[in-house]
């Protein structure tokens, strides 16, 4: 026999109280693990969607002072071919760099020939566009986002075609309900529209115009060619964003420029060296930003800044009950059992021995009733997943699937905290009792 | 013979509120080795605090106590425990089992935590305490399983499978009908003369006095031997 067998067989002693507080600590637990497993993939999906959906990726490199300052100063504060050079040739040294592209941003209106609108444009290269859908990150976290909404990718079709995809709001403000997929090979003719029903007859072709002030301060346009549509998956966007080559929108503005270089990492956790790496080859001719820094990624920071606070909440708020029901539950079981340590005390146990039976019980019902918790909380979750709840978080667009997915290493760090948490509560109940001689304990006399 | 246990006036009070009772006054007392010794009081006399002080389970107010050449009062509490594991068996009245171990297991619990007794000959001991007190065939059971008699065998063979120098017994009887009471002390005698055991126990009971090898009266706190 040892003291863990002692304590295990103990529990069976009073199961009642045993029972309810071990559902607390059960009950507790898989509340934790809901609300880690909503935590960890909420996080996950903003976090791919920031660095591979819409390409932030995990560095972005302006011209100095280009993130504040480029939708003043464009022209000044983007990077120059030279710039764009001497940032690719730094990039080049760097083992850790998986891709790199260039970037560019503005803004102006789009038309079909009778109504326009006003977009917000980014520019990238279609290529990488593609190599982003396909990312293993992507597939992992967001297997069922639907990018493209019709038609196809930018990278489908040569950039002397000058294709571009439309946010799905755009699409249907402007009537352009049909991609150029959908007209015969040879292309529809592109005529002057009756506007007297414009968006009837702007669906007989796919061509858009586009307007915007060139950078060096003229008007100036380009015909673009709706490929497809696309959801940035963000309400606030998705009626007003475009997405085109990078080529095409520098044609627009009529600049060899680019507003920002976006870097991938083959290992993101080594960004803080590799940031500083390049900055030090660049010195002060470029500013370097990381993805997660609020100023270039405000929705990720807030979103997960929110999340994060929530969970640490609510796991606050059950480790305190997981703690307090052990801990009256513990006293509750030291103060019936005070002739027993009394006995055991007279017997030879030492304070520490006696303390170490005790908290030997708690632990023993703590890991059963995180065992349970565990099983409980993994049933929840597929549940959860299994019935593809689709829930409207304030601000994304057309809903998410409520998917939860348990961060393991974390999870079992928080039961470890339980654990230690349900040990003290135990030891301080039972150091308590061990105060009074055993002589007090067994009730003054030795019965 | 060998001195076992010695008080030195020994004093205890207790306090209820401010109020200070007496329950042991200047007492001195020697146990020898192979005694069978009564404390016969009435109650409230101060019988148990009496085995209490013995049993280094409580301290005196004034006074010293002396185990073999030990001097308890000078221990730390650590020490007062190592010397109750391995110097003292207890006979509880309400036997005080626990009861989700075995009749075995119950035996074995204080050699558990006595560093100085390998595993192996732990089992022995065990074994023989059972032997010793007849319960040999009832050594899976649990304490629920047992009449009121074999828990106080259980507790007998707890008490003595530590092999102690001095087995102390608050009324072992008190909670047993007439009959099993003959049976339990008929069990202490012939354990006191085959093996040697010290036993000091206190009881109401009058066909126990001559039984006895020593009676010590104690009344109103006041011990005379």
């Amino acid at each position: 026999m040892s003291f863990w067998l002692l304590a295990l067989r103990n529990l069976g002693r009073n199961r009642k109280r045993n029972l309810a507080t071990g559902s607390a600590i059960a009950f507790g637990f898989a509340g934790i693990l809901l609300l880690a497993g909503y935590s960890y993939r909420g996080t996950n999906y903003i976090r791919t969607y920031t660095v591979y959906v819409i390409h932030t990726g995990h560095l972005a490199i302006f011209a100095p002072n280009g993130f504040e300052q480029f939708p003043y100063k464009p022209a000044k504060f983007s990077l120059s071919k030279d710039a764009q050079d001497k940032v690719i040739a730094a990039l080049a040294t760097e083992p850790e760099v998986e891709r790199f592209e260039k970037q560019i941003r503005g803004q102006g209106l789009v038309g079909n020939g009778c109504i326009s609108f006003p977009f917000v444009a980014q520019g990238f290269d279609p290529a990488i566009d593609r190599e982003m859908r396909l990312h293993p990150q992507v597939k992992e976290w967001m297997p069922s986002f639907q990018y493209l909404l019709s038609g196809s990718g930018l990278w489908d079709f040569p950039e002397s075609m000058s294709p571009i995809l439309l946010s799905k709001g755009l699409s249907l403000s402007l009537g352009k309900v049909k991609m150029h997929g959908d007209f015969p090979p040879s292309g529809a003719l592109i005529t002057v529209p009756d506007c007297a029903n414009p968006r009837e007859q702007a669906a007989k072709d796919a061509n858009v115009q586009l307007l915007s002030g060139a950078w060096a301060g003229n008007v100036s346009a380009a015909d673009g060619e709706v490929v497809g549509t696309f959801t940035t998956g963000v309400q606030e966007t998705d009626s007003s964003s475009i997405m085109a080559p990078t080529s095409l929108l520098q044609k627009l503005f009529d600049t060899d420029h680019v507003t920002e270089i976006a870097v991938w990492l083959k290992h993101p956790e080594k960004i803080a060296e590799v940031r500083a790496s390049l900055q030090a080859k660049l010195g002060n001719e470029a500013e370097i930003l990381r993805w997660d820094e609020e100023r270039l990624s405000p929705f990720y920071v807030g979103t997960v800044d929110f999340l994060h606070t929530l969970v640490l909440a609510g796991a606050l708020v059950m480790s305190a009950i997981i703690a307090l029901s052990v801990l009256n539950s513990a006293t509750m079981t030291i103060l019936e059992r005070s002739q027993e340590i009394g006995m055991y005390r007279s017997m030879g146990f030492r304070r520490s021995q006696v303390r170490i039976l005790y908290v030997q019980e708690s632990l023993w019902l703590s890991i059963l009733a995180l065992g349970a918790g565990t099983a409980l909380g993994l049933a929840a979750i597929r549940l959860i997943n299994d019935a593809q709840i689709l829930y409207h978080p304030p601000g994304v667009s057309g809903g998410l699937t409520l998917v939860l997915i348990l961060p393991w290493v974390q999870t079992a760090w928080v039961a470890l905290l339980i654990l230690f948490l349900v040990c003290l509560a135990t030891y301080f109940a039972v150091t308590n009792r061990l105060r009074p001689t055993p002589a007090d304990l067994l009730g003054g006399t030795l019965r | 013979m060998k001195t076992v246990i010695r008080l030195e006036n020994v004093s205890k009070s207790y306090f209820l509120g401010s109020v200070e009772v007496p329950a042991l006054k200047s007492a001195n007392l020697e146990i020898h080795s192979g005694e069978f010794t009564a404390v016969i009081g009435a109650s409230g006399s101060g019988k148990s605090t009496l085995l209490n002080l013995i049993g280094c389970i409580d301290d005196p107010t004034s006074g010293r106590v002396w185990l073999e050449n030990t001097d308890v009062l000078s221990l730390s509490d650590d020490k007062k425990s190592d010397l109750r594991n391995q110097k003292i068996g207890f006979i509880f009245q309400s036997f005080n089992l626990v009861p989700v171990l075995s009749v075995f297991e119950n035996v074995e619990l204080p050699l558990l935590i006595n560093p100085l007794i390998s595993p192996k000959d732990r089992r022995a001991r065990v074994k023989e305490a059972i032997n010793d007190v007849g319960l040999e065939k009832l050594a899976g059971n649990r304490p629920d399983q047992l009449s009121g008699g074999q828990r106080q065998r259980v507790a007998i063979a707890r008490a003595l499978a530590g092999q102690p120098i001095l087995v102390l017994a608050d009324e072992p009887t008190a909670n047993l009908d007439s009959e099993t009471s003959i049976k339990i002390i008929e069990l202490m005698l012939n354990l006191n003369a085959k093996k040697g055991i010290t036993f000091l126990f206190s009881t109401h009971d009058d066909r126990v006095m001559n039984r006895v090898s020593r009676i010590v009266h104690i009344k109103d706190g006041v011990v005379s031997a």
